[in-house]
């Protein structure tokens, strides 16, 4: 059948095709991350690092070369454990992955209290992915109660209650706190109406989110009393 | 007689034998773990292999209720003294390069779960491993003593000694021994929303920037001995956090930077620092305190909240 065709569109369907081979080699190469179709190939001469947070997608997070002390790559998309208007987006997309030289690096996982997860002696060998587990966990605190509002900040601090080890804020909207995998206490304190609620907090890597309730919810029997 | 495929694929499989043996792979997973021997309240001793203790490469106890994080491979061994079902019991750490320290440990923090703080699993608060029988698990609160057989590989991190001169808001000079930082010897700050530590053995000099009373976060300008300059931020708020104690407050805004000088403890806060100049390490094991005065005597950055 191809006798019958003109040069011409000989020569242009040739070039659509290496056109199409082109723009297919191109996007393969460029995909470190992970797209609506999971992850890209690993471009060539690099790694792949897998950070495995126990089922929590996105993380803030650098890494630095262990042999020159560069950083050379960081994520920080998670905002502040105090920032009144953040949120969990529910996104599926994860940036635990990175594509990285072959080398040895320290990957460092911001939480939202002052202890860092540092994870050392990271060796990337090209072609080859590697799995990192990170020990973090989540926690969420829901406020309940006429006296209190959505945005109430707290501190988080160790079992003991020895040191504040971060602030953090309630929001309207669904809110995880990440912090490392371990026991914590939660203080919400305000001195002008005497209200000081502590709750223990334990937090386990790969676990559902610590659910931690702060006031009481009224309930249909105490509405019931309370109308005339 | 053998075919041409099996002589070629006899040969290859010989190929690959050699080049096994010569080159053997040895994956990550297959590093040396920690090796200890733990014996608990009865004087029974258990031989483990991938020691773990609350699961962490790390433990956390306090010393004078100041809070510290020690990884287990700076360890000779551990004693736990009180008696069994204490929550907090007293500790004696060795460390392998010779120090000792005593604090206390919390070892039953998961006794008294509370009704409103549900769901997420519960963390075991166990020393575990393996023994030649099998795994083994133990309650903490049952340990007396865990002595650690580190690999010859492993090395214990090396206690850093910084000596620096650091200048105040009023143009004070301070020799400093022996500098911390928030009981570390890591500089932690802010870049934006990433918070970068930095080991002060690499830096040469602090300078903070021009800093008002209501100011929470302080600009600084890092320079290491690599003479590069790294910008960030430092929290130097000195607006008190509902929820916190006296001491914890004072902690957090008087005693950012502690140390020695000759006349005795030296702490300060962020607001009050301009300058923190580092010496070389070789200088850092030189006694204290030649421009402080006896007048730097306790020196406290004793600043009450505004």
């Amino acid at each position: 059948m191809s006798h019958i065709l003109p040069k011409t569109a000989k020569i242009a369907g040739y070039t659509a095709f290496a056109g199409m081979t082109l723009w297919l080699i191109a996007c393969a190469s460029t995909s470190g991350g992970y797209d609506d179709y999971g992850p890209g190939p690993i471009p060539a001469g690099m790694g792949r690092l897998w950070i495995d947070a126990g089922g929590i997608n996105e993380l803030n997070f650098y890494i630095n070369d262990q042999a020159t002390g560069q950083e050379v790559h960081s994520d920080f998309p998670r905002m502040s454990g105090s920032a009144p208007g953040a949120y969990e987006t529910g996104l599926q997309n994860t940036n635990l992955l990175v594509d990285l030289p072959a080398g040895v690096y320290t990957v460092v996982v911001n939480t939202d209290i002052d202890d860092d997860v540092e994870i050392k002696d990271v060796e990337i060998v090209a072609s080859q992915e590697k799995y990192v587990s990170a020990r973090v966990g989540r926690f969420q605190v829901r406020t309940a109660g006429g006296n209190l509002g959505s945005n109430m900040p707290f501190l988080i601090m160790d079992y003991s209650m020895r040191t504040v080890l971060g602030r953090a804020m309630t929001t309207q909207g669904v809110r995880h706190f990440i912090v490392p995998e371990g026991q914590y206490k939660v203080r919400m304190e305000n001195s002008s109406t005497g209200f000081d609620q502590v709750r223990p907090v334990e937090v386990v890597y790969g676990r559902p989110p610590t659910f931690v309730q702060i006031g009481e919810e009224s309930t249909t029997d105490d509405q019931e009393q309370e109308e005339p | 007689m053998m075919s041409r495929y099996a002589v070629l694929s006899s040969t290859l499989f010989c190929g690959l034998m050699v080049l096994l043996t010569a080159f053997p792979v040895s994956p990550g997973w297959a590093a040396t773990k920690t090796k200890a021997t733990v014996i608990d309240f009865f004087g029974n001793r258990h031989e483990l292999e991938n020691i773990e203790i609350l699961g962490k490469a790390a433990v956390e106890y306090y010393v004078d209720d100041i809070r510290r994080l020690v990884p287990i491979a700076d360890v000779d061994r551990f004693r736990f003294d009180g008696e069994r079902g204490d929550e907090e019991r007293p500790l004696r750490v060795e460390f392998r390069d010779g120090r000792v320290e005593t604090g206390t440990i919390v070892v039953g923090a998961d006794a008294t779960p509370h009704h409103e703080s549900v769901g997420g699993g519960r963390l075991s608060s166990q020393v575990s491993g393996s023994t030649s029988l099998g795994p083994f698990l133990l309650q903490l609160g049952d340990v007396r003593e865990i002595i650690f057989q580190h690999a010859k590989s492993s090395r214990p991190s090396v206690q850093k000694h910084l000596a620096v001169t650091l200048v105040d808001e009023e143009g004070t000079m301070y020799d400093v021994a022996d500098l911390n930082f928030r009981e570390t010897t890591n500089l932690v700050f802010s870049q934006g929303r990433k918070r970068r530590t930095i080991d002060m053995l690499e830096i040469a000099k602090i300078a903070f920037a021009e800093a008002s009373s209501g100011q929470e976060q302080r600009p600084i300008t890092v320079t290491l001995w690599s003479g590069q300059n790294v910008q960030g931020n430092v929290e130097a708020g000195r607006a008190r956090y509902a929820g916190e104690t006296d001491r914890m407050f004072h902690r957090r805004v008087g005693s950012a930077f502690t140390g020695k000088t000759a006349a005795g403890r030296f702490a300060i806060g962020l607001h009050n620092v301009r300058l923190v100049m580092f010496k070389p390490a070789a200088e850092a094991s030189e006694k204290p305190g030649a421009n402080a005065g006896a007048d730097s005597a306790g020196f406290q950055a004793t600043q009450s909240p505004d």
